[in-house]
């Protein structure tokens, strides 16, 4: 082993090669079966269930040594569970990491789908808490999974009408649910919904890996991906007033970030690389700090 | 049957399995996902005949203690089944309704309508059907169309044996049962998940 390969005495991306055929496997299924989850025998992982395990596992399976990894939690390359997913491949798996999402071959992501679109030579891996879309209406795995079988989805409608019954329109924001290729009912992970009209005739393919939950599923890329609303009720994403403070965008998925106890606030692109490649290109927001040069 | 006892008699695996086995399945999962589309397979291998060094390569990637293999008349040599037990440890079985990969020579006759297709509420628990062919071209006669395809995609993939298509359209019929296809030729794979339909279109 060279002193720029994997970390010495580790498997070539951690899991064992056993571990990884059965989680390859699982994946060609789940991408034979767009949107059905498939079980497989999750892995502890040298961090806590929650952290993005299952994410870690798809992507410990997937890599190769030449490729070049980003990871971003809620859209940020620079928190701590991105840094840490990314120094463990970078250690186990001597691969290239990367920030910019144009650079990178493999994505991982918790809750966030990049603004720039992706391309078909790039994968999409999610870290996902809870895959089962219909847990919070029916708790029994076996009614669940019965429910996927007959597309009984008609409760899933039921729980979005409740929405707009009591609050005058659908008040899900994350996690809201999709159909994917007209069958089965998906939880795209806790993403805004912002970012579901991403997921429809994706270029990249998406891979979805649930730890705790022991579940794989994952979309084709060019898959029809709806979001399940009705006709006099369409589905919309969240838009903003405000533009990012840093660089002026008026079209990403925007943070709102408390600034003092006065009511000072900032809104700014969630996306870190998006907002950074921005002002590299001269964009400015009205509080960079700067003059507004090339502000939209 | 006999089993080659002397680890000379055994064609070389991976040189360095977990990196060869994961170009392999990167190669796989692409084909897998984008249905039609021609792959590469990268590596070395030397297998016995008539497994091409591919067919050998996507075999030993998915493969192991967990999987039953059933092997066509064609495949069942004492050479193939001494280099299988050994890379991959994998059971090998005579029922191809207890298959999770069946592998055939393009023109013989494949068990299709035998192989298991899942269960309504477990259709992941359904057979992959690996067949080795001559020619496998991502320009032909038979149009593809269905998730992982843009619009539609062609593909030409011979020799197969007769009423190949109209058995693989049965056993995807009722989807989300069904079987999934992988073809390999000496060096490149395709596959047809249950999703794609095909129709062939001369010229």
């Amino acid at each position: 082993m060279t002193a720029t390969g994997p970390l010495p005495g580790y498997n070539f991306a951690y899991l064992n090669e056993q571990t990884k055929r059965m989680i390859r496997r699982a994946l060609l299924k789940a991408v034979a079966i767009p949107g059905y989850q498939v079980p497989f025998a999750s892995r502890e992982m040298p961090m806590p269930y929650g952290w993005g395990t299952g994410g870690m596992q798809v992507t410990a399976s997937i890599l190769m040594p030449d490729d070049t990894l980003k990871v971003i939690d809620q859209g940020a390359d620079d928190t701590t569970n991105a840094v840490s997913i990314r120094n463990f491949f970078a250690k186990t798996a001597a691969v290239e990491t990367t920030t910019a999402t144009a650079q990178a071959s493999v994505i991982q992501t918790r809750h966030r789908i990049p603004e720039e679109p992706l391309r078909e030579d790039q994968i999409l891996v999610y870290q996902v808490p809870i895959p089962e879309p219909l847990r919070f209406l029916e708790p029994r795995e076996t009614e669940t999974r019965k429910m996927h079988a007959l597309s009984e989805y008609g409760l899933m409608h039921v729980k979005l009408y409740e929405d707009i019954a009591r609050y005058g329109h659908i008040a899900t924001t994350y996690a809201y649910p999709v159909e994917v290729d007209g069958r089965y009912v998906m939880d795209p992970s806790p993403t805004p919904k912002f970012d579901n009209p991403k997921m429809d005739d994706c270029a990249a393919l998406q891979l979805f890996g649930a730890g705790r939950e022991k579940r794989i599923y994952a979309i084709p890329p060019y898959t029809k991906v709806i979001s399940l609303d009705f006709d006099d009720y369409p589905f919309e994403v969240q838009t903003w007033e405000e533009a990012c403070g840093l660089c002026g965008a008026r079209d990403s998925y925007l943070d709102e970030v408390i600034l003092d106890d006065r009511g000072g606030r900032l809104f700014c692109c969630s996306d870190t690389d998006f907002c950074e490649k921005r002002r590299a290109m001269g964009y400015r927001g009205a509080m960079s700090g700067e003059p507004q040069e090339a502000a939209e | 049957m006999s089993i080659a006892t002397h680890s000379a008699d055994i064609a070389a695996g991976f040189a360095d399995p977990p990196v060869d086995s994961a170009q392999v399945f990167r190669a796989v999962i692409d084909a897998m996902s984008r249905p039609g589309k021609v792959v590469p397979v990268p590596g070395d291998l030397d297998p016995p005949a008539p497994m091409t060094p591919a067919l050998a390569a996507v075999v030993l990637t998915l493969a192991d203690f967990d999987t039953q293999l059933w092997l066509s008349p064609e495949f069942a040599t004492d050479e193939v089944l001494a280099f299988l037990r050994f890379h991959t440890g994998a059971s090998l079985v005579d029922d191809p309704a207890d298959a999770a990969f069946a592998i055939s020579l393009g023109r013989e006759k494949a068990p299709i309508a035998d192989l298991p297709r899942g269960t309504p509420a477990y259709p992941d628990r359904s057979a992959t059907l690996i067949v080795q062919v001559e020619t496998l071209d991502d320009d032909g006669p038979l149009r593809l169309t269905g998730p992982g395809i843009r619009q539609e995609s062609r593909l030409d993939v011979a020799p197969l044996p007769e009423g190949f298509w109209q058995a693989r359209a049965d056993a995807v019929g009722d989807f989300p049962l069904g079987i999934d296809v992988i073809f390999a030729s000496r060096t490149h794979v395709a596959a047809l998940p249950r999703t794609t339909k095909v129709s062939e279109r001369r010229g």
